[in-house]
């Protein structure tokens, strides 16, 4: 999914998180809950993600589940 | 004879060995005890009673064949039920599971019946170990012992209300951000998450792969350390339990409290217990020092992504085919994943790095930190805006980004009789560290000499009465 439509969901514009049928997710759950989709879509637009500051976006992900040392 | 089912590890097997009862009358206490009291609990889901008898029989075969042999000969244990064990279903507490049962045991299991303990049967969860105490799954959610309104926290629910109660010695959880530590302070019982990976997740149920632990769950710190040397992969250590006991005096120990006024303050109960636990430290002579570490929400957010991303990728396929077939709140809860983009996952898991690593730093050349568990006090059951909020705020997730053993301990009660935990955690692979310091505050505090009252007598309380669902 775009950015922009992201950046809509759960917003004003789109509530009900329509703009997601793009990607056709989950249709029949969408189709079946739609009550349980929209809280979905509406608390995924609220919560804030908070990543620490000056991460650098070249750097290694952390794939590897060790946590010796400086790796996670 | 009941209180032999409240006594320790160690205790019952010195019973045992001196003849006091044999493995097979202590299955059938424990069986019985069940039978009796847990339709007022439902912490189990399954009892397989032939197959309890069988392995208490070869139990007790062993302890005639190594009279001074293993402590976990004879030692009933239950089995949360996302974890296989031979012969048995794995419900996953889903309408989703397969029904047929498990042809073999997962690692874990097969550690602790190698160790010559007897698997009780298998707990009640969360649907997934996810979601919440739902009314719609299989089996109704299990309630806490001491007051039976209240949600015994989770995912390892069954596992940890049939500890506190007194129908299992002791049980295994699976702990994803929280689900052994969050029951055991909810219980007033001591739930360890180790490393990531030092006991091994074959034949668990993921629920997310980079986060799940499997991790003991008993009434005391020495027990953990018991099971852990069953259950672990070692790293060096010849015993957990060889430094227990052992003074802490001068060992160095951050607090993050600053962590707990993140987002809102803490219940003043769970507050004040935390503080007795500080003062208890102080005065086994420990070194507690401030730590600031970055934002908690940074934690809590990469978790959240990682979590969602990596089960929805398991549970993809059957909430578009069968979203019917889950309970409401993990339909929910899974469902979210499908709004996590791939971009979205790699930064959360350059985050894990970044934040793991600002962790080390923060904590470097520390003993142990400690911080509070829960946020709050055990709330209704049914409550679901409480409950979303208790899930929402807790300091355990730090450690599933992180991978480093963190261990729950309770440290008294509150004015209403709940019981009141801290967590404490330590650098990855110094588990024998973590439970000696956890055993001190333990002996200091004593909280965990207290069970609850009404399952202390083997005569069901006529307070009590069956609960098959919502009061």
């Amino acid at each position: 999914m775009g950015d922009e439509t992201r950046a809509k969901a759960g917003k004003g514009d789109d509530p009900d998180g329509s703009n997601f049928a793009c990607d056709q997710p989950l249709g029949a759950l969408r189709s079946a809950y739609p009550e349980t989709w929209r809280k979905i879509v509406e608390r995924a637009g609220r919560q804030a993600t908070v990543f620490p500051a000056g991460m650098n976006p070249a750097a290694e992900p952390a794939f590897r589940y060790v946590v010796d040392g400086d790796d996670a | 004879m009941n209180d032999a089912c409240f006594m320790t590890i160690a205790e019952a097997a010195d019973a045992m060995r001196a003849g006091r009862f044999s493995a097979t009358e202590f299955a059938r206490m424990h069986l019985d005890r069940i039978e009796k009291l847990d339709p007022t609990l439902n912490s189990f889901v399954c009892i397989d009673r032939a197959r309890v008898l069988a392995a208490a029989a070869r139990a007790d075969r062993q302890l005639r064949e190594e009279p001074d042999g293993r402590p976990l000969i004879g030692i009933p244990v239950a089995i949360k039920d996302i974890v296989d064990v031979e012969g048995l279903p794995t419900s996953c507490n889903s309408r989703i599971s397969p029904r047929e049962a498990a042809t073999s045991s997962a690692v874990a299991v097969v550690r602790l019946e190698s160790a010559g303990a007897v698997v009780l049967g298998k707990t009640v969860l969360h649907e997934f170990a996810t979601g919440g105490p739902g009314f719609d799954l299989p089996f109704p959610p299990a309630r806490n012992p001491w007051d039976r309104a209240k949600h015994p926290g989770g995912s390892s629910s069954g596992s940890a209300s049939a500890v506190a109660a007194g129908l299992a010695v002791a049980a295994l959880g699976t702990d994803t951000a929280g689900s052994v530590r969050h029951p055991a302070t909810a219980c007033g019982i001591v739930g360890l998450k180790p490393t990531y990976d030092l006991v091994p997740r074959t034949g668990v149920f993921p629920l997310s792969f980079s986060l799940d632990h499997v991790g003991p769950m008993a009434r005391t710190v020495a027990d953990c350390a018991i099971l852990l040397d069953a259950l672990a992969d070692r790293r060096g250590a010849e015993s957990y339990s060889d430094e227990l006991g052992a003074p802490i005096s001068g060992l160095k120990i951050g607090v993050l409290d600053g962590v707990h006024a993140e987002g809102g303050p803490a219940d003043p109960a769970v507050l004040s217990g935390f503080e007795c636990a500080l003062e208890a430290l102080r005065r086994t002579g420990a070194r507690l020092m401030p730590v600031s570490l970055p934002p908690f929400a940074a934690f809590q957010s990469c978790l959240r992504i990682i979590q969602q991303g990596e089960s929805y990728a398991i549970h993809r396929q059957w909430l578009d085919e069968r979203p019917g077939d889950y309970g409401a709140m993990s339909r929910e809860k899974l469902a979210a994943g499908a709004l996590v983009g791939a971009a979205d996952f790699v930064v959360a898991q350059q985050a894990r790095r970044e934040l793991t690593a600002r962790y080390r730093i923060a904590t470097r050349g520390l003993d142990a930190v400690i911080v509070l568990s829960s946020f709050y006090r055990p709330c209704q059951v049914d409550d679901e805006n409480a409950l979303a909020a208790t899930y929402d705020r807790s300091a355990r997730g730090i450690f599933n980004v992180t991978g480093d053993p963190a261990i729950a301990v309770p440290v008294g009660f509150s004015s209403d009789g709940m019981p009141l935990g801290i967590q404490l955690a330590a650098p990855p692979y110094r588990e024998s560290r973590l439970l000696r310091i956890a055993h001190a505050l333990e002996t200091e505090i004593g909280a965990t000499d207290l069970h609850p009252a009404s399952f202390v007598d083997s005569r069901v309380d006529p307070a009590l009465e069956r609960t098959d669902g919502r009061d």
